[in-house]
C-alpha cells in the first residue's frame, strides 16, 4: 500500500472501519512509515480524548428558557427552533465539548476548511438547484409554451388533432431533455 | 407441374392484393387549389348545418385512415404521415409513419389522458387529452367572428365531399374544409394564412368507415422498463383553465398582466397556472372560435431569452420574435414579467398585443358566449 492510500484511510483504520485485508495492509504500511505511524498516533490521541469526554449538560435556564416560549405559544415555532439551537451549542462550548474541534481546526486546517466548505455547499444546494432550474426554464421555455398552447389548440372546434399531437409530442420530448427534432429530408 | 402450381399460386395471391387495394385513388401528394368541382345546388345544406355535421361526426362515426399532413415548419414545409383511428364518442389513435424521425410515435387519447410513447426512446409522456372537450361556447364564437360559406361540392378519394370556408372578421387563419357528405367527416383540410398562403393541410389518402374496431386498440400497455414522463399536473387544479385573472394573481403570487384591446373577434376564455420544474407561468387564453392567442407570464428572473428567433423591440423594450412555422411566438418584457405570447396570429397582431399589457383589471371575466 502506498503513503497517500495509507494516510487517506489511517482515520478508517483507528475507528476500526476496515475490511480485514485493508486493515492488515495499513498496518504494514505503518511498521515501514514513520510519518504515518504520527499521524496514527494522534489520530488515536483524538479518538481517545473525544470519549473520553463527559456528555455536556446545559444550563439550568436552558429547559426553562425553551418550554416558556412553547407553552406560551408566542414564539414562532422556527424561531424557538433556533433559539433552542443556540442554547444547546453555547451550553456545549462552556462545556468544553468543542475542545478537540477547536484542537482539529489548528492542527488540521485543511480538515476544518473541507467541513466548512461541504457545510456550506449543503446549505448552498436549494440555491444551485433552483438556478439550475432556472437554466433549464431557459432552454424549455419555448417548447414549454408551445406545447401548452399546442394542448388547448386541442380543444378549439376543427383543429386537426394529429397535427396538435405532431406539435405537442415534438415539444414534449424537449421537455423531457431530449434533442428537438431536426428539419429533416421530408421538407420542401 | 411444380412451377404451374406456383404460378397459380402467385396469380390469385396478385388478385387477393389488388382486391384489397382501397377502391378509390389517393388524393395527389399534391395540395391542388381549393376550389370546388362542382358549384352549389339548391338542394345542398346550408354552410352552418354542414359545419355542425363536421362537429358532430366524431360522437357518430368510427373510422381508420391514413392522414397526409403538410405544415410549415421553421420556414419549410414537412409532410407527415399518419394512421389514424377514431372510435366513438372520443377514443382516438394516431400512429406516426413518416418521416423516419417521428415513425413509431403513438399517442392514444380516451378523451381525459393522452399517452404518448416514443419508441426510439422506450418513453411515455402522459398528458391531457388533446380532444375537444365540448367548447360550445368556442362554436358560439366561431359563429360570431367567422363568415362560413359553402364553396360547392368536391371528391376526395373517390367520396364525395362538401366544401366550405370559415373566413375571420379579423385577423388570422382562414380554413377550407372538405366535409364528407355521408358521414360529415373531414376529408380535407387546408389553413391559409394572409401573408404567407398556406401554411397546413391534411387530407385523408385512404378512409374506413363503420368498423368495428376493438376497444383493446385504443389501450395502451407499455413496454417493460418504460420511462415514464408525466405532464398532466402542470396546469392542475386551475378551475379547468377558467380562472380570471384576479384568481390567477392571486394563485401565482405576482401581478398579471392583460391586454387592454384585442384583435378583432378576440375573447379572454381563462386563464391557468402553468407549472414546469420551478418555472410558474400565469397562462391566459384569447380565442375567437376558430383560432387561439395564448399569452404566459412569468417573473423576469425565472426564465432566460431562449437562443432562436429574431431580436426585436416592443415598445422600446427588448423581445424574440419565433417564427415556427404555423405557431408564432413572440417574447418579451414588461414590469418586470417576462411575456411569451403564442398563436397562429399574423405576427404584426402579435406585435400589437405586446407592450400594451396593463395591470390585471379586477372586472376581466371569462366572456360568456
Amino acid at each position: 500500500m502506498n503513503h497517500h492510500r495509507a494516510g487517506r484511510l489511517l482515520s478508517a483504520y483507528v475507528d476500526g472501519e476496515l475490511t480485514a485485508a485493508e486493515a492488515r495492509a495499513v498496518q504494514e504500511h505503518l511498521l515501514d512509515c514513520a510519518a504515518c505511524r504520527d499521524a496514527h498516533d494522534r489520530l488515536r490521541a483524538t479518538r481517545d480524548l473525544l470519549a473520553g469526554l463527559p456528555p455536556a449538560e446545559p444550563p439550568a435556564e436552558f429547559w426553562a428558557n425553551l418550554r416558556h416560549p412553547i407553552a406560551q405559544g408566542s414564539v414562532p415555532s422556527g424561531v424557538w427552533m433556533l433559539r433552542g439551537a443556540a442554547a444547546r451549542l453555547r451550553a456545549a462550548w462552556r462545556a468544553g465539548a468543542w475542545a478537540p474541534w477547536r484542537w482539529v481546526a489548528v492542527r488540521r486546517p485543511a480538515w476544518a476548511l473541507a467541513a466548512v466548505a461541504a457545510m456550506l455547499m449543503l446549505a448552498a444546494l436549494p440555491l444551485v438547484k433552483g438556478t439550475v432550474d432556472r437554466l433549464h426554464a431557459t432552454e424549455i421555455g419555448v417548447d414549454l409554451y408551445v406545447h401548452d398552447h399546442a394542448m388547448q389548440m386541442g380543444h378549439a372546434p376543427l383543429v386537426d388533432r394529429a397535427y396538435v399531437g405532431l406539435v405537442a409530442g415534438d415539444a414534449e420530448l424537449v421537455l423531457a431533455g431530449e434533442t428537438p427534432r431536426p428539419v429533416g429530408d421530408n421538407v420542401r | 407441374m411444380i412451377r404451374q402450381a406456383a404460378r397459380a399460386i402467385t396469380a390469385v395471391l396478385v388478385l387477393l392484393v389488388a382486391g384489397a387495394a382501397p377502391a378509390a385513388p389517393a388524393a395527389p401528394r399534391t395540395v391542388a387549389p381549393a376550389a370546388a368541382a362542382a358549384p352549389v345546388s339548391a338542394a345542398d345544406p346550408s354552410a352552418r348545418t354542414i359545419l355542425h355535421m363536421a362537429l358532430d361526426a366524431p360522437r357518430l362515426i368510427d373510422y381508420e385512415g391514413t392522414k397526409i399532413i403538410t405544415a410549415l415548419r421553421n420556414g419549410r414545409m414537412e409532410t407527415v404521415t399518419v394512421a389514424e383511428s377514431h372510435k366513438r364518442p372520443n377514443l382516438l389513435r394516431l400512429e406516426y409513419l413518416s418521416p423516419e424521425d417521428v415513425a413509431g410515435r403513438l399517442i392514444i387519447d380516451d378523451g381525459t389522458v393522452a399517452r404518448h410513447y416514443e419508441p426510439a426512446l422506450n418513453m411515455l409522456f402522459e398528458d391531457r387529452s388533446i380532444q375537444d372537450t365540448g367548447g360550445v361556447a368556442d362554436l358560439t364564437l366561431l359563429a360570431r367572428n367567422y363568415d362560413t360559406a359553402l364553396l360547392g361540392t368536391d371528391e376526395v378519394i373517390g367520396r364525395r365531399a362538401y366544401v366550405i370556408s370559415l373566413t375571420p372578421h379579423g385577423t388570422g387563419v382562414q380554413r377550407q374544409l372538405w366535409v364528407d357528405r355521408l358521414t360529415g367527416t373531414v376529408l380535407r383540410s387546408e389553413d391559409r394564412d394572409a401573408s404567407r398562403g398556406l401554411v397546413l393541410t391534411t387530407y385523408f389518402s385512404r378512409i374506413s368507415f363503420s368498423l368495428n374496431l376493438p376497444q383493446a386498440y385504443f389501450r395502451y400497455r407499455p413496454p417493460a422498463g418504460v420511462r415514464v414522463v408525466s405532464l398532466e399536473d402542470s396546469m392542475a387544479g386551475t378551475d379547468g383553465g377558467r380562472m380570471s385573472p384576479a384568481q390567477l394573481e392571486q394563485a401565482v403570487g405576482f401581478p398579471v398582466l392583460v391586454p387592454p384591446a384585442l384583435p378583432e373577434g378576440y375573447t379572454f376564455r381563462g386563464g391557468a397556472v402553468s407549472r414546469f420544474a420551478s418555472l410558474t407561468s400565469a397562462y391566459l387564453r384569447y380565442s375567437d372560435g376558430g383560432n387561439i392567442i395564448s399569452f404566459f407570464e412569468a417573473p423576469a428572473g425565472s426564465i432566460g431569452w431562449p437562443a432562436m428567433g429574431l431580436p426585436v423591440r416592443v415598445q422600446s423594450q427588448p423581445g424574440r420574435y419565433i417564427d415556427l412555422g404555423y405557431i408564432r411566438v413572440l417574447k418579451w418584457e414588461e414590469r418586470a414579467l417576462r411575456i411569451t405570447a403564442v398563436g397562429t396570429a399574423p405576427s404584426e397582431t402579435l406585435m400589437l398585443v405586446a407592450g400594451q399589457l396593463i395591470t390585471g383589471r379586477e372586472d376581466l371575466t371569462v366572456a360568456d358566449v
